[in-house]
């Protein structure tokens, strides 16, 4: 996990939660969604996915991405 | 023929008188008075010729001059030697008594005397009681006599005389009440005593009545110094006095029969300055005709009875508390509106209240003043029967703005809000009221509201944290000083309890941690490598 998710983590408390989760060790869950690129980050409201994006993405995009899809 | 043997027969018997030797004293005196036949006192020759004119006859018994000396009833020798063997000698008319002073039958005291008068000095006076003294025509008679009755028998060479008196004891004054020397009052009395019932008593001021040994003078007399002269039948007493005027009672102020309080005092009036003035209840000052009587007086009844030298009066009151202010409400300096109302509190039920403004109304110990009051500054004196206090308000116009939420930590619709902080919310003024922390399903959640000026606090209490991402209403009325009130309705939700840092996501807390996050979550799928 790259240090900038750590900050979108800490300074978006409020707005959104981040999780990780471990593909290796969670394969379970990682089929259920269909991972085969990483990193991915799929985006959940309410229970249910509402986005995802991959890849290194900025800071900025990434949140942007993230307050798109819940909002 | 007769009147020349009579001649020689006077001339006789004058010559046998005139060698003869005769003692009065031997011939009594009714000899001697028959013998005096021209009754002149003397017997002479004269009463010789008198017999002789008459020699022979035969006399009435009742004829004056009788020449029948010896009243053998005719006029013959032996009326002529009885006057012949007397011839010469004086004879004593006869003394007849004529009065007595006092008159027989009246009243005496032991010391008085008896004078009886007689038409001729009396000779051989002797008197059955007392002692007799001759002067001239008079004999007196002094005592003392023994009181009761007096028969008292006077004998003189010619008669006897029995007078009858009573005989009454002097009447002797013992003393005088009040005392000769004192102040009295005009309309006081003085009771002489005596040791026996005087008799005619004057007084030379006053009237006099007596009863038995007592002598009673009233007035009334006249102020100033009175010298009082008690005269009766046996004596003259004296007495001095200074007589003052009799002190009167007038007037009380309060009345009787009134009401007054405890710290009231009484006055009473007198016509005259009074002396040894006591009360019953309170203390009593004295000044000029004036009595002030203070207290304090226990409340309830009050009967004062006020007695002074001359006398006592009786006065009744009702005694109630003297009323004292307590408090105001709004007190005194503040501000209040045109239509506020004031209310005094007192002690004790409060009387005859009036305001210089607005309007009073009394209700046990309490005072209502209602208005409308003028905008502006307000001096408002409210007197009662025990006081009057004088009060200021600055009057402005009513309060008619209900409070409104101006600030706070929480608005309404808030979605983030701290659970674990205190909710503060700040009105436009201050505020009183009631405002609860409630869930969504109206359970109070057990806060503490606290009110601070325009401020209402909800304080955390500990065991009654609020959940994260959880709803709650902050409900309730709050009012302002003027009674305008204001809903208060404002729904929150609250913040997660994600505290910023990456979650661990595994397939065991999938579903619990990603699905069932109340946040929307994003979720890294990576690999270690």
């Amino acid at each position: 996990m790259v240090p900038v998710v750590a900050e979108i983590a800490s300074e978006n408390k409020n707005t959104f939660a981040v999780g990780k989760l471990n593909r290796e060790e969670n394969l379970e869950t990682s089929r259920k969604f269909g991972i085969r690129y990483q990193p991915i980050y799929i985006i959940f409201k309410d229970g249910e996915e509402v986005g995802r994006f991959a890849g290194e993405t900025p800071k900025n995009e990434f949140v942007q991405n993230v307050l798109k899809a819940i909002n | 023929m007769k009147t020349l043997t009579c001649s020689l027969l006077i001339l006789s018997l004058a010559f046998l008188a005139s060698t003869a030797s005769y003692a009065q004293e031997e011939t009594d005196i009714e000899t001697l008075r028959a013998a005096d036949v021209n009754s002149d006192g003397m017997i002479n020759v004269l009463d010789l010729v008198l017999i002789a004119s008459h020699f022979g006859e035969i006399v009435a018994e009742d004829q004056t001059p009788s020449p029948d000396v010896n009243g053998d009833g005719s006029v013959n020798v032996l009326d002529l030697v009885l006057v012949a063997n007397h011839l010469g000698e004086t004879v004593r008319p006869p003394v007849a008594f004529v009065s007595v002073d006092p008159e027989i039958g009246s009243e005496l005291v032991m010391n008085d005397s008896i004078t009886l008068t007689f038409d001729n000095p009396p000779a051989d006076v002797t008197v059955s009681t007392g002692t007799a003294t001759i002067d001239e025509n008079s004999v007196t008679i002094t005592g003392p006599f023994t009181v009761g009755d007096l028969e008292l028998t006077v004998t003189w060479t010619d008669g006897t005389e029995t007078l009858s008196y009573t005989v009454r004891p002097v009447a002797a004054f013992v003393s005088a009440e009040p005392e000769s020397g004192v102040v009295i009052t005009t309309e006081d009395s003085i009771t002489l005593t005596f040791d026996h019932p005087p008799q005619d008593v004057t007084t030379s001021t006053g009237t006099a009545t007596t009863d038995e040994n007592s002598v009673t003078i009233t007035g009334p007399f006249t102020v100033g110094d009175l010298e009082l002269t008690i005269t009766w039948a046996d004596g003259t007493e004296t007495l001095s006095y200074t007589a003052r005027p009799v002190v009167a009672f007038v007037s009380a102020d309060p009345e009787s029969g009134t009401e007054i309080t405890t710290n009231d005092a009484i006055t009473l009036a007198f016509d005259h300055p009074p002396a040894d003035v006591t009360v019953s209840n309170g203390v009593a000052i004295t000044e000029g005709n004036s009595v002030t009587i203070t207290g304090p007086f226990t409340p309830g009844d009050l009967e004062l009875t006020v007695t002074w030298e001359d006398g006592a009066e009786t006065l009744s009151y009702t005694v109630r508390p003297l009323v004292a202010f307590v408090s105001a409400e709004p007190e005194s300096g503040v501000e209040i509106t045109t239509e506020d109302s004031i209310t005094l509190t007192f002690d004790n039920p409060p009387q005859d209240v009036t305001t210089t403004t607005g309007t009073a109304t009394t209700d046990g110990d309490s005072v209502t003043i209602t208005g409308p009051f003028t905008p502006g500054e307000l001096e408002l004196t409210i007197t009662w029967s025990d006081g009057s206090l004088t009060f200021t308000y600055t009057v402005v116009a009513p309060d008619t703005e209900a409070p409104s939420i101006t600030g706070g930590t929480v608005s309404d619709g808030d979605t983030d809000v701290d659970p674990s902080a205190t909710i503060e919310i700040v009105f436009s003024e201050d505020v009183r009221g009631l405002v609860t922390l409630r869930t969504e399903a109206d359970d109070n959640v057990g806060w503490i509201t606290t009110f601070d000026g325009n401020k209402v606090m909800l304080t955390p209490v500990p065991g009654k944290e609020l959940d994260p991402e959880t709803t709650y209403v902050i409900t309730g009325k709050v009012r302002d000083a003027a009674n305008n009130g204001t809903e208060i309705n404002i729904t929150f939700t609250t913040a997660s309890a994600y505290d910023g840092i990456p979650i661990e996501v595994t397939d065991a807390n999938f579903d619990t941690v990603v699905l069932g996050s109340k946040l929307p979550i994003v979720v890294e799928f990576y690999t270690d490598w």
